[in-house]
Parts: C-alpha cells; sequence; structure tokens
C-alpha cells in the first residue's frame, strides 16, 4: 500500500503530481534543490506550493489538501525519502542530472522503496545505467501529464529487472486512488503518448504552414477531423508551451531510429524560432500563436500570420465543409480544396507512423487508442479512427500518394481493427493477427461498451433506461448538454414505473462530458415566450417536482453517479437520488439565481433539510436557512466532489470515485448492497418561521444591494429566494411539508420567469454560453 | 369599372382611435406633427391618387413602357405626374428631416403607398424603392455619401433601384458572380449584369442611384462575400450637380404579365464607378435594411390591390341588376334587383372588406413598431418594438399580397363575364396584384422565413412581442361586457396558435422538414389570429365610440368586425388540423408518384 510518497523536483509538473497525490489523500514532500540565495533553503519547494494554490484549473480538490505537503531541499533532506513508499524524480530531462540524484538515492535507499522517473521521452535503460540490482527492480517510469490532476493519461514503464508486486502497486495505486487511465509501455523513447502525439502535432503544424493555411483554419480542421477539443493544433501548441518543442525533439531525433520518420521535422518551422526568440511560447507566457492584447481597455484575441509573422484580431474561419469531415470523414477527405487536402495529408501521414511502430511501443492497440484519448484529448484514437475510414480506402490512399502500406494494414483480415462477434467485443491483435476478446480489468465497466452489444430496455431520442445486469438499470440522458426537457422527464416518469415493476435500482448515470447543464431553459423559455405559461408550470416545473418525488420515494434504491457539471435541475437530480457516487471531478451547484430564476424542483427543500440536519451548521431555524440562502443565492459551485461535500450538495456518506472509469462500477456495487436491505426514506417536515426570516433575509439584501454588490435584479431574485426558504406564509408552531415548499418554488419561478432581465439572462446563456449581470 | 375612393375614414379611425391608445401620440410628437396636420396631409395626398394617378392606370396599363437604344419610355402621362409628385414634396414625406425630408411618421407612408397602389401599382414601383434606398443609405454608407445623394432623393429628382438578381441567382443570393474592383481613390469598378431591376431605367427622374450587390476580388465564397455598393447612372459632382454618365446601360425590359407601366430592366454594369455603402462583405446586412422595408411595403401592394378590388366590386355590385331576391324583390321599380341582394355577393364583399380593415390595422401597428424602435429609449420596449416588425414582415408580406390577388380575382367573378373584358379594368387586377406575391421573396420564401428564422430567433423572443401582446388583452377583457361575443373568438384561434407554434417548434428541431412542410399554412394561420386581435380591438374601440356615431361608421365596424370573427377566422380551425397532422403525407412522397397519372 502506498501511503506516502517523496517528489523530488518542484517544477510545474513536480508540484502537481505534488498537489494531485494530495486529492488522493496522500502525505507527500516536496523535495528541490536548496536555495542558496535565500534564508530557506526550502525556498523553492515552499513558493511551488504557494504557486498551487492559486492556479487555475486548480490543482487541489481542496484547498487545505496542501497542508499534506512537507517541503524541504534534497540536500538536507534526501534522507525523507525512506520514510516514504514511492518517489518520484521530476528534474528537468538532463540525463546527467538524474543519474546524478539516482546515484545519492541509490546509496540510502532502503529496500522496499519504489522508485520512478517522469521522464516524457527517455528510455529507461539509460537512466538505470550504472545502478545496481535493487535500483533496477525497484526502479520504474510514471509519465504524468500536464496538468496531473485534469490529464486522464498515466504510462508505465518497466524492464526485465522490474519487481512485478512493485509493478502492481504501483498500477493499482495509479489507478484506484489517482484516478488515471494507466498504460504499460514499451520502454522506448516518447513511450506511446509522445511517440505518436507530439508526431501528429507537429506534422499538423507544418503542413499547415507548408499549405497556407492560417492557424484558425487549421485548428478547426484539425479539431473536425481528429474529434480534437477547440483548440485545434496551434491552441494546443500554446497550451503546451513552445518552448518545450525543441527539448522534445531534440530528445526524440537523438534516441531514435536514424530512419524514424521524426527527423524528417528535426528542423523546426522558420516560424517556430521567431516565436521562441521573441518569447512566445503560449499561455504561461505573454501569448503564443493566439495572444489577448487590450484594445481600447477591451481584450481582443489575436493570432499570428504565419507568413507574415503580424498579428491581427482572431477571426473564426467559415468552413462549410468541416460539417462534413463530422459526418462522412472519407468524403470530406476527398475534396479538393486546401483544407481537405491539408486533413488528409496529417491523418495519411499519422496513421502510417502509427502502424508503423504499433508494435514497436505497444503490447496493443487498445494502448495506442487510449494514450491519444486520454493524453492528447482526441474523441478517438487512431485506430477508431481508421476504422471509421475502413482499409480499403485507407490503401487506396496509401498506393495515391505513395506511401508503402504498413505490415499491419496487410495483416488486417477485416475492414476494421474492434468489432463485436457473439454479443462480445473484440479488437485485432497484431501480434498473434488475430481478433481476441476486450476485456476490461475488474471494477471497469463502461456504457459505451454496454451500448455496443446491447439495445436499451427503453429509449427515447434524450434518453435511454439500460439493464446493467443484477436487477440494476442506468438511466442515461444523453440530450445536448445532457439537460433535462420535457420528454426526458416524462421518460424518467415512465422509467421509475419501468424499475419498480421488474428491476431492483436505478443507476443514474452517463459518459458524456457533463452529468446534465440541468432543465432544458430554452424549452421552457420558448414556451413562455408564446404565452404558455400554464404549460411551462403544468409540464414542466410541476410535473418535474412531482417526478423528483417520486424518484426519491419509489421502492428502489436510486444511485447518482455525476461526472462533470451537475447543475441546476442537474443537482437536483443528485439531491433527489438516495445516494450519490460521485466522480470526483464534480462541478455541483443549483445556479438558478445567475439565470435569474431559482430552484423550483425540489433544490430549496432539500438543501434546507440537509443544512437543518447538519452538525456543522448551529441548531435553532436561522442557520440553516442562511446558509441554503447563501447557496442558493450565489449560485455557488463545487469545484470538485470533495468541495461539494463541504458545501453541502454531497452527504457525508455519499462516495467519490478517483477513476472516471470505475465509477458505474462502484455506483453499480452500491446499488447492489442497497438492494437488499433497501426502506425508503421517510417524508421531510420542517418548522420554518415564516416572515421574521423574510424580514431578516430581506434586510442583508438590501444591504448588499445598497453597497453595490447587487443589482435591483438580483435583489429581485434574492426576494423570491428568501420567501421560499422562510416558508412563506408559516411560522415555528406549524409543521409545513414539503409540498408547502414546493408550492413555494413554483410559485416563484413562475414570477421570476416572467421579468424580462430574467429572460435576457437565459437568453444569452443560450446564444453565448455566458452569464450576463443585469 | 376601376373605382376607387381612399378609405381616409378607415385610416383616421386608426390614427385617432386604434393607435392613439398606444404610442402614437409621442411619436406625432417627437417630430413636432399634429393629428390635424397629418389628417390634412393625408387628405391632400389622397387627391393626387384619385385624380392623377387613378385615371393614368388602365391607359398605362394598355401602353406599357418602350424600350429604344437603351432609353426606356413610360406611358404617356406618367412624367407629368411624377413631376407633381415631387413637386409636391411628396417623396420626402416620411424621410428625415435632416436631410431634406419632413419627418412624417413612418405610418404615413404606408397609408399613401396604399393609396398610390389602389389608383396606380405600376407608377407607385417608381417612386417606391427611393424611399428604401434612402434608409438603406442612411443607415450604412459614408457621410460623404449621404451629403451628397440623400438630400436627391428626399426630393425624387433623383430615384432609387436595387439590384438583386442575376440570370444564376435568384433567391440563393451567394452565387452572384457580379465584380466590384477596388480603384486607388477608394471607389471602384463595377462590372455584371443585373435582371429583374424595378425602374433600371425610366425617363421620369434625372439620375437613378442602383445600389447593387457584388463581390470583391478574394471575397470569401458564397453570401459571405457580398458587398454592396452605390452606382449612379450620372455621376454627380461635388456639389450635386450632374457630372459625366456612368458606364452602365440597359440591355432590354421585360415583357411582363402585369404592371406594365413599370419597367422592369436588365442592366449591364460595364467597369461603372461604384462606392461601397457600408463594410466590405457585409452586404447583405445594409441590403436587408431596404429589403425589409420593401417587404412591408410590398403587404401594402396587396392592401392596396384588394382595396381598389373591393371598390371595384362593390360598385359593380350596385349596379348591376340581374334576377330579384330571394325573399322578394328589393327593388321593384326597377327591371330587376341589383346582385348586392344575393348572400353570396354580400358575403364575397364583406370577405374582402373585413380583412382590408384588419389587414390595414395590422400594418400600420407594425409602422408604428418601426418608428418606436427608432425613437424609444427603454432597452425592452425597443427590443419589443424591433421584434415584433421583424416577426410581422414576412407575416404581412405573404398574407398581404395573397388576399390582394385574391380580392383582384373575386373582383373578376362578382363581374361575370364582363370581368374577363378589358375594358371595365378588373383583370388587369388580377394581372397587377400577381406579382406582389412573387418579388422580395416569393411567399413560399417569407414562410420559410417566418419558421426557419423568426420562430427560433433567440428562443423565440420575436413570438413574444406578438404572444404577450395579445394574452395580455385576452386577460385584461375576459371579464370586459362588451366583449363578452367577440373575445372567445379570439380566445380560439390564439390557443390554436401557441399548440401551432410548440408543435412546429419541437418537431422542427428534430426533423427541419417537419418544420418547413406547414410554414405556409402556419403563416396564414399567424395572419388570421393577428387580424382577429386587430378586429377585438376595433369593435372594442367601437363599442365606447357608440354614442357619437352620426354616420354609422363604428356600427358597420362592429357589424364588419362580427362578419369576420365568424366567417373568416376559422379557417384557422382547418389550418390547425392540417399542420397537426404532421408533414410526412408530402415528405414522405415517392418522387416517381408525381408522375403516376401520365406515365
Amino acid at each position: 500500500m502506498i501511503k506516502n510518497v517523496t517528489v523530488i523536483g518542484a517544477g510545474l509538473m513536480g508540484a502537481g503530481i505534488a498537489a494531485h497525490l494530495t486529492n488522493a489523500g496522500t502525505h507527500v514532500t516536496l523535495l528541490d534543490i536548496p536555495d542558496n540565495s535565500s534564508h530557506n533553503r526550502n525556498n523553492l519547494a515552499d513558493q511551488a506550493v504557494s504557486k498551487l494554490m492559486k492556479l487555475k484549473p486548480a490543482a487541489f480538490t481542496l484547498p487545505k489538501n496542501a497542508n499534506l505537503i512537507k517541503t524541504g531541499n534534497i540536500d538536507d533532506d534526501l534522507h525523507l525519502i525512506n520514510s516514504s513508499d514511492w518517489v518520484i524524480e521530476v528534474i528537468i530531462e538532463d540525463l546527467k542530472l538524474k543519474k546524478n540524484l539516482y546515484e545519492k538515492i541509490e546509496k540510502i535507499m532502503k529496500d522496499n522503496l519504489i522508485i520512478s522517473s517522469n521522464t516524457s521521452t527517455i528510455p529507461l535503460g539509460k537512466l538505470t545505467e550504472g545502478r545496481d540490482k535493487k535500483f533496477k527492480s525497484n526502479f520504474f517510469i510514471t509519465h504524468f501529464f500536464n496538468p496531473p490532476r485534469y490529464l486522464r493519461l498515466l504510462e508505465i514503464v518497466g524492464s526485465n529487472n522490474s519487481d512485478s508486486k512493485f509493478k502492481k502497486d504501483l498500477i493499482e495505486f495509479c489507478d484506484n486512488k489517482l484516478g488515471k487511465s494507466v498504460i504499460d509501455c514499451k520502454d522506448t523513447p516518447g513511450f506511446i503518448g509522445n511517440r505518436i502525439g507530439v508526431f501528429w502535432m507537429i506534422v499538423a503544424a507544418e503542413k499547415a504552414i507548408k499549405m497556407g493555411l492560417n492557424v484558425e483554419e487549421a485548428d478547426t480542421v484539425i479539431s473536425s477531423v481528429f474529434g480534437a477539443p477547440k483548440t485545434g493544433i496551434f491552441g494546443l501548441l500554446d497550451l503546451v508551451g513552445l518552448d518545450l518543442m525543441p527539448h522534445v525533439m531534440s530528445s526524440m531525433t537523438e534516441h531514435l531510429d536514424k530512419n524514424d520518420e521524426y527527423n524528417l521535422y528535426s528542423k523546426p518551422p522558420d516560424i517556430f524560432d521567431y516565436m521562441l526568440e521573441n518569447k512566445l511560447i503560449g499561455r504561461k507566457g505573454i501569448g503564443g500563436f493566439y495572444k489577448l492584447e487590450n484594445v481600447n481597455g477591451k481584450k481582443v484575441k489575436t493570432s499570428i500570420n504565419l507568413i507574415t509573422k503580424e498579428f491581427s484580431e482572431s477571426k473564426k474561419p467559415s468552413i462549410q465543409s468541416t460539417k462534413l469531415a463530422k459526418k462522412n470523414l472519407n468524403k470530406f477527405l476527398e475534396i479538393k480544396d486546401k483544407y481537405s487536402e491539408y486533413a488528409l495529408s496529417v491523418v495519411l501521414e499519422f496513421i502510417s507512423y502509427t502502424l508503423n511502430h504499433a508494435e514497436q511501443i505497444a503490447n496493443d492497440l487498445l494502448s495506442i487508442d487510449n494514450a491519444m484519448k486520454n493524453g492528447f484529448g482526441l474523441a478517438s484514437g487512431p485506430f477508431e479512427l481508421m476504422d471509421k475510414l475502413g482499409k480499403t480506402w485507407i490503401k487506396e490512399k496509401f498506393l495515391e500518394t505513395n506511401i508503402k502500406i504498413p505490415k499491419i494494414l496487410n495483416n488486417l483480415p477485416e475492414e476494421k481493427f474492434y468489432k463485436v462477434e457473439d454479443q462480445k467485443l473484440k479488437y485485432f491483435d497484431f501480434i498473434s493477427n488475430k481478433f481476441v476478446n476486450l476485456n476490461r480489468p475488474n471494477g471497469i465497466i463502461l456504457l459505451s461498451d454496454i451500448k455496443k452489444i446491447r439495445e436499451p430496455i427503453q429509449k427515447i431520442s434524450t434518453a435511454s433506461l439500460w439493464d446493467l445486469g443484477d436487477g440494476v438499470t442506468v438511466f442515461e440522458i444523453h440530450s445536448r448538454g445532457n439537460s433535462i426537457d420535457m420528454s426526458t422527464m416524462q421518460f424518467l416518469d415512465k422509467s421509475i414505473d419501468t424499475v419498480s415493476n421488474s428491476y431492483k435500482a436505478m443507476v443514474i448515470y452517463n459518459e458524456g462530458p457533463m452529468f446534465s447543464a440541468g432543465a432544458n431553459v430554452g424549452e421552457a423559455l420558448f414556451l413562455g415566450n408564446i404565452g404558455l405559461e400554464t404549460e411551462l408550470v403544468d409540464k414542466i416545473v410541476e410535473y418535474g417536482q412531482k417526478v423528483y418525488q417520486k424518484l426519491k420515494y419509489s421502492n428502489f434504491p436510486v444511485i447518482s453517479a455525476p461526472s462533470g457539471m451537475a447543475l441546476g435541475g442537474g443537482c437536483e437530480l443528485l439531491l433527489h437520488s438516495n445516494f450519490v457516487q460521485a466522480h470526483v471531478e464534480s462541478y455541483i451547484g443549483l445556479t438558478e439565481a445567475a439565470l435569474g430564476i431559482c430552484p423550483a424542483w425540489g433544490g430549496c427543500k432539500e438543501l434546507l433539510s440537509r443544512f437543518e440536519n447538519n452538525k456543522n451548521i448551529p441548531n435553532g431555524p436561522m442557520p440553516a436557512i442562511m446558509k441554503a440562502f447563501q447557496t442558493i443565492g450565489l449560485a455557488k459551485t463545487s469545484t470538485s466532489a470533495p468541495e461539494a461535500r463541504e458545501i453541502g450538495f454531497l452527504r457525508s456518506e455519499d462516495g467519490i470515485t478517483m477513476n472516471k472509469d470505475r465509477l458505474l462500477h462502484d455506483a453499480k456495487l452500491v446499488a447492489i448492497n442497497l438492494i437488499e436491505t433497501y426502506v425508503k426514506p421517510e417524508k421531510l417536515t420542517y418548522r420554518l418561521p415564516g416572515r421574521t426570516a423574510f424580514a431578516a433575509l430581506e434586510l442583508g439584501l438590501k444591504g448588499m444591494f445598497d453597497n453595490g454588490q447587487i443589482s435591483e435584479h438580483d435583489k429581485l431574485i434574492g426576494h423570491q429566494i428568501a420567501n421560499i426558504l422562510s416558508g412563506g406564509e408559516t411560522d415555528m408552531l406549524n409543521e409545513v411539508d414539503e409540498d408547502h415548499i414546493l408550492k413555494l418554488e413554483s410559485n416563484s419561478i413562475q414570477t421570476l420567469f416572467k421579468q424580462p432581465k430574467s429572460q435576457e439572462r437565459i437568453e444569452k446563456l443560450l446564444e453565448t454560453g455566458k452569464i450576463i449581470r443585469n | 369599372m376601376q373605382s376607387y375612393s381612399a378609405p381616409l375614414n378607415d385610416m383616421k379611425f386608426i390614427i385617432e382611435d386604434f393607435l392613439n391608445s398606444g404610442a402614437a401620440d409621442t411619436l406625432f410628437k417627437q417630430n413636432d406633427i399634429e393629428i390635424e396636420d397629418f389628417n390634412f396631409i393625408l387628405d391632400e395626398s389622397s387627391k393626387f391618387c384619385e385624380e392623377i394617378l387613378l385615371p393614368l392606370n388602365q391607359s398605362g396599363d394598355k401602353e406599357g413602357c418602350t424600350y429604344e437604344n437603351g432609353k426606356v419610355k413610360t406611358p404617356k402621362g406618367f412624367k407629368d405626374a411624377y413631376k407633381q409628385f415631387v413637386e409636391s414634396g411628396w417623396q420626402g414625406a416620411a424621410l428625415d428631416q435632416k436631410y431634406g425630408g419632413q419627418g412624417l411618421p413612418y405610418i404615413f407612408n404606408v397609408f399613401f403607398d396604399e393609396m398610390i397602389t389602389s389608383s396606380n401599382m405600376g407608377f407607385g414601383n417608381y417612386p417606391g424603392l427611393t424611399g428604401n434606398a434612402f434608409e438603406a443609405i442612411k443607415k450604412s454608407a459614408s457621410d460623404d455619401l449621404k451629403d451628397l445623394y440623400l438630400p436627391k432623393l428626399a426630393t425624387g429628382e433623383w430615384s432609387g433601384t436595387m439590384n438583386l438578381t442575376e440570370p444564376q441567382c435568384g433567391t440563393d443570393l451567394g452565387l452572384s458572380k457580379a465584380m466590384a474592383n477596388p480603384q486607388e481613390d477608394g471607389s471602384y469598378k463595377l462590372t455584371g449584369t443585373k435582371i429583374f431591376i424595378t425602374g433600371g431605367e425610366q425617363d421620369l427622374s434625372e439620375n437613378i442611384i442602383h445600389l447593387v450587390l457584388a463581390r470583391t476580388p478574394n471575397a470569401p465564397k458564397g453570401i459571405k462575400g457580398i458587398s454592396l455598393f452605390l452606382v449612379p447612372k450620372i455621376i454627380p459632382n461635388k456639389d450635386g450637380s450632374l457630372g459625366e454618365e456612368n458606364s452602365l446601360s440597359c440591355g432590354s425590359i421585360e415583357d411582363k404579365m402585369g404592371i406594365k407601366s413599370s419597367s422592369t430592366c436588365v442592366m449591364h454594369y460595364n467597369d461603372a464607378k461604384a462606392w461601397l455603402v457600408g463594410d466590405l462583405n457585409k452586404g447583405m446586412k445594409a441590403m436587408f435594411i431596404m429589403m425589409n422595408g420593401a417587404r412591408l411595403m410590398v403587404g401594402v401592394q396587396g392592401l392596396g390591390m384588394s382595396e381598389v378590388s373591393y371598390q371595384s366590386a362593390l360598385y359593380y355590385a350596385k349596379e348591376r341588376l340581374q334576377g330579384r331576391s330571394l325573399k322578394g324583390a328589393k327593388k321593384p321599380e326597377m327591371s330587376a334587383d341589383p346582385i348586392i341582394v344575393h348572400p353570396d355577393v354580400r358575403k364575397t364583399l364583406l370577405k374582402m372588406k373585413s380583412l382590408n380593415e384588419g389587414i390595414r390595422g395590422l400594418i400600420a401597428f407594425t409602422a408604428l413598431q418601426v418608428d418606436v424602435a427608432k425613437y424609444e429609449k427603454d432597452k425592452f420596449k425597443k427590443q419589443r418594438a424591433d421584434d415584433w416588425v421583424a416577426l410581422m414582415t414576412p407575416i404581412i408580406k405573404a398574407y398581404a399580397t395573397d388576399i390582394g390577388s385574391e380580392s383582384a380575382n373575386l373582383a373578376v367573378q362578382m363581374y361575370g363575364g364582363h370581368g374577363f373584358i378589358k375594358d371595365h379594368g378588373v383583370e388587369q387586377f388580377v394581372r397587377d396584384a400577381r406579382i406582389a406575391q412573387l418579388y422580395e421573396g416569393t411567399n413560399g420564401i417569407q414562410a420559410l422565413d417566418l419558421v426557419g428564422r423568426k420562430l427560433p430567433m433567440h428562443n423565440g423572443r420575436l413570438l413574444r412581442s406578438f404572444f404577450h401582446e395579445v394574452k395580455e388583452y385576452i386577460e385584461e377583457n375576459t371579464f370586459n361586457y362588451n366583449l363578452k361575443e367577440v373575445i372567445p373568438h379570439l380566445m380560439k384561434s390564439f390557443g390554436r396558435l401557441q399548440q401551432a407554434t410548440a408543435f412546429i417548434a419541437s418537431k422542427g428541431l428534430s426533423d427541419p422538414e417537419e418544420g418547413a412542410g406547414p410554414a405556409t399554412d402556419y403563416l396564414r394561420m399567424f395572419a388570421l389570429t393577428s387580424l382577429a386581435y386587430v378586429w377585438v380591438k376595433y369593435i372594442d374601440i367601437s363599442n365606447r365610440k357608440m354614442n357619437d356615431d352620426p354616420k354609422g361608421f363604428y356600427k358597420a365596424k362592429i357589424a364588419t368586425g362580427t362578419f369576420f370573427l365568424n366567417k373568416v377566422l376559422p379557417e384557422t380551425g382547418a389550418l390547425m388540423s392540417s399542420i397537426m397532422s404532421g408533414a410526412s403525407s408530402y415528405t414522405k412522397y415517392e418522387d416517381d408518384f408525381f408522375e403516376s397519372s401520365f406515365s
């Protein structure tokens, strides 16, 4: 079991790894070289920790995790490694320096200390040259991707000398505790991710320059062809940092075979040199291919002209054909214009390189697809991309462009690398040249796998209900933003009946980029606009309340398993679940107030009840009301699952899963455990102060308004929320039930929905994705 | 016989009673105009239409325009009429005072154009586009261009045209090929051919200012690479005097079904000197200002044609003696009763009349919103007015022109075989009214604009301007005793429209053809419901004016409205059934089936 870890090297990467280790509850010792210029010899490590606190996106899931880091310097504190179970070296990519450090470690290390390097390019064999047997057996490469909290890929490399138990421990820890998607790599330069990924980047960048595309055009094409994030290629280079490229490239060419295709790109494009000379290294510096400039007090995004090197306002290109790329990639790549010709040449070079070196760098094609998806954010890996195109088509294109057809492609007996046979997922094993079963490790269930082999129990265009076996079902939302519209709510209603009659539990889960953005406010706004407020109330607000109540008080356990954003109505779904198993990266909040409305699917009543029962909140009616008022009024949103627990969206008994791939399995286990003994919760009752509490909250609002902290409209929203939380017309002698508060929620949202400024907020959110203050 | 007296009573009712409760009052004050002055100007303008234009309508149709050596000759009498039009200052009546206009509310334009169309639609097209060209230049052009061109356009000494269509590009303007090459002095040289150019060449105004869509070298492909240019027939000197002729010509004129007195030209631009209006590649934005105004005005033409058709039909229904009333002779002293005694004849006349009065109110209310959007300071009120205009423009354009055509045909029907004889002049209405359903975007395109663009825009925000207006009115008047017979009609068709809107919006999201399929039905339903709203308000106002009604105007209003609500509005029920049954019966109809009856 790994409980204590030492990280050596407190640069951006080392510090980031240290922070993420604390997110897993691990104690960390962070060492760097002593700072002789300061009276504090640990200055470098200390500074790194304070920088971590300010990092955006946050490195810590909770700020207090920083307390788990102990700092030091390698001259005075290297001996501390022996109170750790694992030491990770994250110093600069210099073989000599690394070897020096290892020599020192070798001298003092205990027998069972696991050692690893975070090198991105240097082969393990070179690193352990001259080390003794024990060191070699304990030594691995663990290659994290930046930022370590957020990028899921972790490459692990061992050698023939490696201790297999240590390797197992390490993989298990990185997978379960750090939540990484761990790939066992061969000891080759750049492993899988950088070997293939950096090649992809450099090819995409150079070809764009050569073929006369501008920065935005290249980014748009790359993003739509490869399903890459919007950053495309040049935006990605800005994110990674252009300054890293020469190091990576020279390290690659140094260690790679002289015939390797990397050598074709050993001389970087002129513009790279120009940009490095002018410190245009990317987002961490003054900007890169894109740069924010101040024009009349406004920030304007500019981009560099790849030929003239001048910056001008960045404009989104309109390339009609990229829509085709998503629908029919083959057809898009056959268009005779510079965009398609560019895309085709990048695709062919990328897949040819992958196929030529796959055997050399990976045990199977799954690792390669996984590395490109989890390390570079591509929607599909190279083999999945090839499956879209088909073997015959690819071979034809290779022939047309005089590219030698790679062996693996000739060996592939069918059109695609993946297939479903006898209700089993299979993939082509390029070592045995046969299709083999795709078996996920224990503890991993993916809905995407299930979808390939099974039909849902029932489905509509925005949601489906799946059978997960053992009486457990999965309710999956798959609308845009996974928002909940009227038909989805009807489907949930129907699904509750289905599960109640024929199954034993429901897990609410999906594998989209977010759990749920909440109610489909566009639909609500449209109904409001055409004057159908009665339908809005009947079919959206009050019907939604009814279905969520039905969900909560059904005769089976409901387990929500969120990952990503769960906002508004999505958050209320969690609040009405009997248990929540959340992925650590869950961003939860009742954000209605930001849109000028209020929670009205029971969010207010649930949060109020939780705060009343929270032992950390003082007794008496007011503290709970105040806390709920602040949480809802300020639209507080958690930046992690642990923070959601601190705010109160998750209960202390709700679970957190670090590895997203394990979330569904964990939720299913919870469901199975609950099924046997499940009793539905008791109905909630409240004693609320009514008018007196309302007056107190109003006073607070007035103060904030007078101080200019909130707008007139914010005050109006606050007024409505205050009315709900104080209980409306009631007093402490009176016990009210959930329906009483639900009615207040419904009344308030009706009032707020009619406000032109609320409508303006919703409209702007839908059109620009931005929250406005008015 | 072409019979026409301007419907001044109705127009004054709209101004004084119907709109006065709204923002009209403030609007008049904005430009220092008294309602009395407005009414006086209206009277004068109606005389011009009845006395000068109407007598030239049939002769103009018969003679048509003639083309010779690049010159176009308008029919006899047009030149003088245009001269009088300019001298009386009619062109600038509703234009900006800063550039020589008189700053009347936009409603004046709408009323005046209706009267011009009723009297002589062919003539009306010459000055018709000048006002829209004025607005487009004012909104988008540089100050130099504005100072040089606007004053002359405001007087009508120079006229304006809009040049969009090319032989290969009609609705899809992205296919435009006309090319403008930049010159060192900042101007351009424009080359290309434009067709269907109304008033592209004529012998009425001393200069013609063409607004032309063209692309520049290296402009992006399609609609995003189109710019708008100003190309004068004669290049003016800096002081506004006429200089040398520009390098452009009229190649021929079209031989058309109707509006024969209006010249429809093929224009050739051959390195013609041109100036950019608005931003490069933003031509559609600038042109839309002109087009939206033009679309509304085409709707007004529909109303004008429907009004003159109605009056001519009424004239004949009272004159023509045939047979006897089914309930015994009404005019025993005569050889027969006039045909107006027959129920079906009365119904036909009332259908035309009630539609005309309703449409007139809807157009006037919309014209008022054009001015509100211009002058209002409150953000949300301004937005609401803008939204109303954007929403109602396709509805008015398509529905009013459909009715214009329908009424013209009904007028021919009223005349029986005599309607088919040219001498009576009503067959001309059928030929003239037809074009309004086609130009400025066919009515099918208007329906698609409504369903495909206006409905989803800002998540239905444009709809709010209409639906909330009507809903609030219904809520306020649910217990209005005077309206107890009429409000239920409005509620019923309004409810249908809400349901149809929600249905189309949700269907259209998953399948665009399900949205586009019922577009025409939906537009018609929307128009009828809007008219129901206008009529209920008319009746409400008239009820309150009954005590002071010497001429029986208000009594007639209530009677006409009652007819409309009971006999015309129920069409929304049929439209509803058609819409709600979806589009699959024709979208899924196999292509081969269309030929099943003959091949």
